[in-house]
């Protein structure tokens, strides 16, 4: 009798499915990235290894808001403000990434958008762990505007736009709803239970703020293609209440569906199942390091791997260990070239003022 | 220019505080002889500042480690003023790095950050080493350690907005198009940092050496606000020929030297 499963692919069956080179049969369809095709990126910290693979690669990343590399030795990485398409950081949930769009835009303007820790260290509460604080209010009115567009400029120059889902738990502003990518207090300001509350967001919720993030993008940027991923990254902590093991499914679960139901519903949404590749019972102890928190560089390289392979264009392989993960400094040798110059030229005129005088 | 060895810590009762004023190239403005070509030795710096001197040793580009030691040793029971170095901005950044860059400056009132730079915060750029005045905290806390009486840190001359006419013309040198096409840069096609962003890098160069000062002991004096134009560059009666534009002219000097002397004489006053 013929059934539906006689005629489908090893790819469906969970004993053939792992076969070697598994990885580029996850996911079929239209290519993720195009060669020549511009990409940036937000979301959890997992996102932020992506960028490195991809320039790689040889595909553009959209880099906005970023210092010279003069200033390189002084950048602080800490919270990945380097590593992603316009210095925002790590952006756990769909809500966040959609109020900041709408900062960029106008149309939100968040009542707690600073926090005076003196009267020379004003800290962004949307990127509280910058090294360098504004050293005044004007600085800081001036540092935010200029982020906020550099924002706009990243997703208006890109073709496609990597999302990664990092987590449904969120603490937010009780006046107004504005979501902090940290708890109050931790990373800087002040835990006030009065002014922020805990919120964990429901499947509903995330795909509701997805379909928004996706429709602001959009409008930014008209065609945008979206990726989606989930980080395999389980929660530092949770404040649920529950065991952090039972919190944590919790909330990739909700993440994963919501990126399913987002990509299935929406065009030109592609969804890459990074997520399953690391925390699948197929993968690897060593997917994970001893902390079984952080995925390995071999985690890594295969999540890169299998996104590459759904790359037109991209290389065949992935070496292991071979790209280098920290940020790049492509400008760094031209700086370099332009000091020279310019240190020559002051010289110079030390030298004719010798003449002259 | 008269050079006098002197004896410290001699003074009469109802002498006014002396001062030494050593450094680096700024000094000439002030009127240090350029050419000077004795020993390490004190000269006075203005027949009507009669306590004021200038250390002087021949100019090569630097300073030694003898006429440091020749100023920590003068500097006994007198007041030291350092004006050090001060052409970082244009020594790091004549040639603008990739991307542009601009700096907010807190204290211009009509701030808007240059077109198309990437801003980058105040407390990055001074964390910076590069428009640090090297060994200034080290040498204030030297001068003091071995008995000045006081230490004053002087700012250094201003930005002069048109230095860009300067820039643009070496695109037409074929010396400077050769260098830079050695270091692998097209001089055509590169990009000067412009006037607005090279004097907020001398604020900011002025702001390090004011916290240096402060964070050792030591007194920091800006230049007197006469020299500035109201759009806060080096006004034109302080320019020197444009082909110097790192430094200022004699009548910048006769400027700042009085500020430095009222400076000293307001320390005098204070109990210094």
């Amino acid at each position: 009798m013929d059934h539906p499963y006689k005629s489908a692919a090893d790819r469906a069956f969970w004993k053939r499915a792992f076969l070697t080179g598994w990885e580029s049969t996850l996911a079929v369809g239209a290519p993720l990235i195009r060669r020549g095709e511009r990409v940036a990126s937000a979301g959890s910290c997992f996102a932020a290894n992506i960028v490195p693979y991809l320039e790689a690669a040889g595909f553009e990343y959209v880099r906005r808001d970023r210092p010279p590399a003069v200033f390189a030795d002084v950048i602080d990485d800490h919270f990945n403000y380097s590593r992603f398409s316009a210095a925002y950081g790590n952006i756990y949930t769909p809500r966040q990434a959609s109020q900041m769009l709408k900062r960029a835009l106008g149309r939100f303007k968040p009542i707690e958008d600073r926090w005076i820790v003196t009267a020379d260290r004003i800290v962004d509460p949307f990127r509280p762990g910058l090294k360098y604080p504004a050293a005044c209010e004007r600085e800081f009115d001036w540092l935010t505007a200029h982020h906020l567009t550099e924002i706009l400029a990243a997703v208006r120059t890109a073709d496609v736009f990597v999302f990664t889902l990092g987590l449904t738990e969120a603490w937010v502003s009780s006046a107004d709803g504005a979501v902090f990518p940290a708890c109050p207090g931790t990373v800087a300001g002040r835990f006030d239970p009065d002014h922020h509350v805990f919120k964990n967001f429901s499947a509903a919720e995330i795909m509701q703020d997805l379909t928004e993030l996706i429709d602001l993008l959009r409008e930014v940027r008209p065609g945008l293609r979206v990726v989606l991923t989930v980080s395999p990254v389980p929660l530092v902590a949770t404040a649920t209440g529950e065991h952090v093991l039972v919190a944590n499914i919790y909330s990739k679960s909700v993440l994963r569906v919501a990126a399913g139901e987002v990509s299935r519903s929406r065009p030109d949404v592609s969804y890459f199942p990074a997520y399953e590749i690391v925390t699948g019972p197929q993968a690897p102890y060593d997917f994970f390091e001893a902390d079984r928190r952080e995925p390995s560089r071999l985690a890594i390289d295969a999540v890169m791997r299998a996104f590459l392979s759904r790359c037109e264009g991209a290389p065949d392989q992935v070496q292991a260990g071979a790209v280098q993960l920290t940020p790049a400094t492509a400008d760094a040798w031209n700086d370099d070239a332009a000091r020279q110059l310019s240190k020559l030229v002051s010289e110079a005129q030390c030298e004719e003022a010798a003449a002259g005088l | 220019m008269q050079s006098e060895s002197s004896a410290p810590g001699d003074r009469a009762p109802g002498d006014r505080l002396e001062f030494i004023v050593a450094g680096h190239s700024h000094m000439f403005a002030l009127g240090a002889a350029y050419g000077y070509e004795g020993p390490i030795a004190l000269a006075p710096v203005d027949a009507a500042i009669p306590n004021g001197y200038f250390l002087m040793e021949p100019w090569s580009a630097g300073r030694g480690a003898a006429y440091w030691d020749a100023l920590a040793e003068h500097a006994r029971d007198r007041v030291a003023v350092l004006l050090l170095h001060g052409n970082q901005h244009y020594a790091h950044f004549v040639f603008a790095p990739s991307p542009l860059f601009d700096v907010v400056d807190p204290h211009a009132p009509n701030f808007t950050p240059y077109p198309g730079a990437v801003l980058v915060p105040r407390r990055q750029v001074k964390a910076s080493p590069l428009l640090m005045p090297a060994g200034l905290r080290d040498m204030i806390l030297r001068l003091k350690a071995e008995g000045a009486r006081e230490v004053i840190v002087s700012g250094t001359p201003p930005v002069r907005e048109d230095f860009v006419d300067y820039t643009e013309e070496l695109r037409t040198h074929e010396q400077w198009a050769a260098m830079a096409a050695h270091m692998g840069m097209d001089i055509s096609r590169c990009q000067f940092t412009p006037a607005p962003v090279m004097r907020s890098l001398w604020g900011v160069m002025q702001e390090i050496m004011s916290d240096e000062a402060h964070a050792a002991g030591a007194v920091f004096l800006p230049v007197p606000p006469t020299v500035l134009d109201p759009q806060g560059y080096l006004a034109a009666p302080y320019r020197g020929p444009l082909w110097n534009f790192t430094h200022a002219n004699e009548d910048y000097g006769k400027a700042a030297l009085p500020h430095i002397a009222a400076a000293v004489a307001a320390l005098e006053r204070s109990g210094a």
